[in-house]
């Protein structure tokens, strides 16, 4: 190691090291957006002396370096892989799992905001005494598949948590539909309630949970039938995480299986679009491909199907709904989407306006847990 | 560099013109160049330390009493109402449970452009996550307003956007000034 | 800017040589240019209003040398400028990183509630004031010239390698090779595989160590276990040591990439087998300047024994006060004092003739102790995290957790022991003699796997929403 040759070498290798990356970023164009991140990237900041001075440049300066560096994703993967050889479990919240599972850590709900979140619900139904309102937390994998975690390691318990709200919601007069039975029952079966790489339920959870709400809401149940659309998903726990676990995930529609199915109109209000078709295929070819489900990050969006029915009802939601709406078109004349981490109208105004009949609140525990954007919806404005 | 040539060549032309005579009470040239030197130095280190400190400092003071202060002295009732968490993140764009407080008051107007905004942070380093946010807003809000609102995109490029200690203090009004100065006195 | 970031490895850096080497290497005073304005540069991108400071302390330094040996050539002892030098760094370094201590302190023993601001403390105030001040000393004591040179004696203070967290390198170490050094790609070679492997130091090891130790620090009390304390000060032990001599390594490689030779800082602390030992590995750079600066001028150990005794508590309050503005690390610092006139005039012939096992294990369990005061200001908390080690705290001793962060971390935990043992670098220079290709494959290996750690860092998922 002590003659000179060597260290030319070592020389030579960090130079072609450190070269080979600086010429790959200066001729590679920065991309504006992650698809794996979900967010978009950094560009390349202008200068200026007041903005150096206040070192508001050298931090969009080091976020451009780091948003821009050719092959982060492939990067990531080395990352990970060498955490796991490690012996690591977890990356970002998530679990690497057994039999494939990746499985999001348990949200701990805060408890000022949780609240809020119930004055606000009980506030917002005695506004509305006379319209019946229903409310579906879903459990999530980590709740419910939490035999699949490893051994070694204990998540928060979702279940005290579910419980306890659900106790608080039922006395502000909403009902509560818990599906938590239901998923274990089927999960412990063998059934795929959950995506191994995503945090959404799967498309037979989000039915074994509509056989469920549908009476406490006053439906027949109808049938449909299971069409996989998709054998190769890998979802957002697969991004976030890093982690590379062996299986892919199939997506999978329900399509009716009974006589009669009315065709449904969608409008989405802030595209001005209408469209009677409720899943994008196109979207299957995109890297989240739960969005062909559609209905993803629009603020309102409304369905009409003529159906006998005349009850108008209004869904306030996250994305678990996505797959679970189709169930309930052909028992409602309209419904009403509404999602409050965008929609900033006055609630109130539009049960008024719409003619609402029926409210389903539809979360699952962990974005629920960790978000305030449902108080500040459902608060009264001075 | 220079300033040691000039010792130099003082004390040369001293010892030819003097009787080299540097007396315990007289200082040499030389040691009167190092001692004026020296309290510059001093000065300069005095007022660098004073200023650094004076721009950083911020009485702790509650957001409220700014809000209190604000209704007292100023007209920004008439112009602008109080808004809450939502408007905040539905405008600034900023999740109010980020901060430790903030008061934020907007025009009623649809088409005015007026709003306050004043944030305290719980660490000095989440002030530039609220600064890129109100840049974000400004430039948004021009954009909007650009063809047909000239009057709005002037107050806009004139707004104020200033920092002191953990207050972040952002203003779009006709004239700023008047709530600037009373966050000023407020802290 | 740290080291250890993209915006330094793949941009700084590579601008800064290739400018560097572009200029012939005749043009010495060309190169050395490149390099202040660089360092200058290097320093403003992270504190774009301390960096007149720095050059201000520069300029008070290079001037105070110069007076110092003015005065003496007058026929004085220099010491009037010696102590404006020594009075206006210390009052700087006061001014920012001491200011609040001082003022919490007054304000618990008056009781009074004084209100101030305190400041941001100037990345390397402490590395740079201390360089600055040897300087002068090493002046007035004649051991060497001052710098005529402005500009030379800012390169000497603010060359980046070493400005923001060491080695602390004396003037008179890096005289010589400010005016006049050479370069090569052997150099450069030697330089750069030390740079790679003191990153892979900091981020593939220190990094992971750091996050162990916070996941289990924030640990509710009703998952705290004996045995995860200790695993978690035992990742502590560790981040420190990878963290700091990590920068080291990269600062020497750095160094070294560009003709310069700085003294070493680290030599494998954790094999010691006494603390008077570790104290001669460890951050040795610090510990040499309070030796040589202020100890020896107290008397050092040439004087009656309890006048030594006090000058060791004196040297080691104020190394402990060094690391930080907070009683629990003068606390540490004199925790070390005390130990080591222990050793000197209680123990030390005892503890020689234990076996080396179990000089060891004595050396690494007071050096663990010590981290715990380190890592945690307050003292209270402190004195809790020991009393749940030593099984006091009414935790269990191990539980569901433990078996985690075992699983977990094992692999971590024993790979960070086996580097901090010199085994690491014999086995790798015997296969750099016998394969050297495989052996500069392995420096590569640590390069990619350090870079793929650090863009996971700034991996930032946003799930939900897209502002």
């Amino acid at each position: 190691m002590d003659n000179k040759g060597y260290y030319k070498k070592a020389g030579i290798c960090f130079i072609v090291m450190v070269a080979a990356i600086v010429l790959l970023s200066l001729f590679s164009k920065d991309r504006s957006f992650s698809d794996t991140e979900n967010r978009a990237l950094q560009q390349f900041p202008g200068f200026s002396i007041s903005q150096y001075m206040e070192g508001r440049f050298e931090k969009r300066m080091e976020s451009y370096a780091d948003d821009q560096f050719p092959g982060r994703d492939l990067f990531v993967k080395i990352k990970s892989a060498a955490d796991v050889t490690a012996g690591g479990l977890e990356a970002n919240g998530v679990y690497k799992g057994r039999d494939g599972y990746l499985i999001e850590d348990v949200t701990k709900p805060d408890r000022k905001s949780l609240s809020r979140t119930e004055k606000a619900l009980a506030d917002f139904k005695a506004r509305h005494s006379n319209v019946d309102m229903y409310f579906l937390l879903a459990p999530t994998a980590g709740n419910i598949m939490s035999d699949k975690l490893p051994r070694s390691v204990r998540v928060a318990d979702q279940d005290a948590y579910m419980d306890q709200f659900f106790k608080s919601v039922q006395a502000g007069g909403i009902n509560t539909i818990d599906v938590r039975s239901e998923l274990r029952k089927a999960a412990d079966k063998g059934t795929q309630v959950y995506y191994r790489t995503d945090h959404h339920w799967t498309t037979t959870g989000a039915y074994l949970a509509y056989q469920k709400a549908a009476p406490t809401m006053g439906l027949t149940p109808r049938k449909y039938r299971k069409a996989v659309v998709s054998k190769d998903f890998r979802g957002t726990l697969a991004s976030k995480s890093g982690f590379s676990n062996g299986k892919n995930d199939a997506i999978s529609l329900y399509l009716p299986d009974y006589d009669g199915y009315k065709q449904s109109v969608i409008f989405y209000d802030d595209t001005q679009t209408r469209t009677t078709k409720f899943y994008r295929f196109g979207n299957l070819k995109k890297k989240d491909q739960y969005t062909v489900f559609g209905g993803s990050n629009h603020p309102k969006y409304t369905i009409k199907t003529p159906v006998e029915s005349k009850e108008r009802l209004l869904i306030v939601k996250d994305s678990y709904a996505n797959c679970f709406i189709p169930f309930l078109t052909q028992d409602y004349f309209e419904i009403v989407v509404v999602d409050p981490r965008y929609y900033f109208e006055n609630i109130d105004d539009l049960m008024d306006s719409e003619g609402i009949t029926k409210v389903l609140f539809l979360y699952n525990s962990d974005t629920f847990f960790g978000d305030d954007s449902l108080a500040l919806a459902l608060e009264q404005v001075e | 560099m220079n300033i040691k040539n000039n010792i130099n060549t003082k004390t040369e032309t001293d010892t030819n013109n003097t009787n080299g005579n540097s007396s315990t009470v007289e200082m040499t040239t030389a040691e009167r160049g190092a001692l004026v030197i020296k309290i510059v130095l001093v000065a300069v280190l005095l007022l660098f330390l004073f200023f650094v400190y004076r721009g950083n400092s911020a009485k702790d003071v509650p957001v409220k009493d700014i809000e209190t202060a604000l209704v007292k002295q100023t007209n920004i009732e008439k112009i602008m109402e109080p808004c809450g968490d939502r408007d905040l993140l539905q405008f600034m764009g900023l999740d109010y449970r980020d901060y430790d407080s903030y008061v934020y008051y907007k025009t009623s107007e649809a088409l005015g452009v007026d709003e306050l905004l004043i944030v305290k942070v719980k660490n000095r380093s989440d002030l530039t996550g609220v600064e890129d946010a109100v840049d974000k807003r400004i430039s948004s809000q021009i954009t909007k307003f650009d063809s047909y609102g000239p009057s709005q995109v002037r107050e806009l490029n004139n707004a104020i956007i200033e920092k002191k200690g953990k207050y972040l203090f952002y203003c779009t009004a006709k004239s700023p000034e008047k709530y600037e100065e009373v966050f000023r006195d407020a802290i | 800017m740290l080291f250890s970031s993209t915006i330094f490895i793949f941009y700084f850096l590579p601008i800064t040589l290739v400018i560097y080497y572009a200029i012939p290497e005749r043009y010495l005073r060309a190169r050395n240019g490149v390099l202040l304005a660089a360092s200058l540069i290097f320093y403003s991108w992270g504190e774009p209003v301390y960096v007149f400071l720095m050059i201000y302390s520069a300029f008070l330094n290079y001037f105070s040398a110069l007076q110092v040996r003015r005065e003496q050539h007058d026929g004085g002892t220099g010491k009037k400028n010696l102590l404006f030098a020594v009075v206006m760094n210390l009052f700087i370094l006061g001014f920012f990183k001491y200011y609040g201590f001082l003022m919490d302190t007054i304000n618990d023993i008056t009781g009074a509630n004084i209100k101030y601001t305190a400041l941001a403390l100037p990345i390397g105030i402490s590395f740079y004031t201390f360089q600055a001040m040897s300087y002068v000393i090493d002046v007035y004591r004649g051991t060497v010239g001052p710098q005529k040179n402005f500009f030379r004696f800012a390169l000497y203070l603010s060359l980046f390698p070493q400005l923001i967290a060491g080695p602390i390198v004396r003037y008179r170490d890096v005289a010589e090779e400010l005016e006049d050094r050479t370069h090569s790609l052997e150099d450069f070679g030697a330089g750069s595989m030390r740079f790679v492997f003191g990153l892979g130091k900091k981020i593939i090891l220190a990094n992971n160590l750091g996050a162990l130790y916070s996941s289990i620090t924030a640990l509710p009390d009703g998952q705290v276990s004996v045995l995860t304390y200790w695993i978690g000060i035992l990742a502590y032990t560790f981040q420190i040591y990878f963290d700091f001599s990590g920068y080291s390594d990269m600062a020497i490689g750095l160094g070294r990439m560009m003709g310069f030779h700085f003294m070493e800082n680290f030599n494998y602390p954790y094999i010691s087998k006494s603390i008077t030992e570790f104290w001669r590995r460890w951050h040795m750079s610090l510990s040499s300047w309070f030796r040589e600066y202020v100890y020896i001028p107290l008397g050092g150990n040439r004087v009656t024994v309890p006048r030594h005794i006090l000058n060791l508590l004196i040297v080691w309050s104020l190394t402990g006060l060094w690391h930080g503005a907070n009683w629990n690390f003068i606390m540490w610092g004199t925790y070390f004092g005390v130990l080591l006139i222990l050793e000197k005039y209680v123990y030390g012939k005892k503890i020689e003739k234990l076996p080396a096992w179990g000089q060891h294990l004595y050396t690494m369990v007071i050096v663990i102790i010590s981290w715990v005061f380190f890592s945690i200001t307050d003292i209270g908390q402190a004195l809790e995290y020991l009393k749940t080690m030593f099984f006091m705290g009414g935790h269990p001793v191990a539980n569901i957790k433990t078996l985690y962060f075992l699983r977990t971390s094992l692999v971590l935990l024993g790979a960070s022991a086996l580097c901090s043992t010199p085994v690491v670098l014999e086995k790798f220079k015997k296969l750099a003699d016998r394969y050297p290709r495989w052996s500069i494959a392995v420096m590569a290996g640590v390069f990619v796997l350090s870079v793929a750690y650090l863009v996971f860092g700034s991996y930032n998922p946003f799930l939900y929403f897209r502002f």
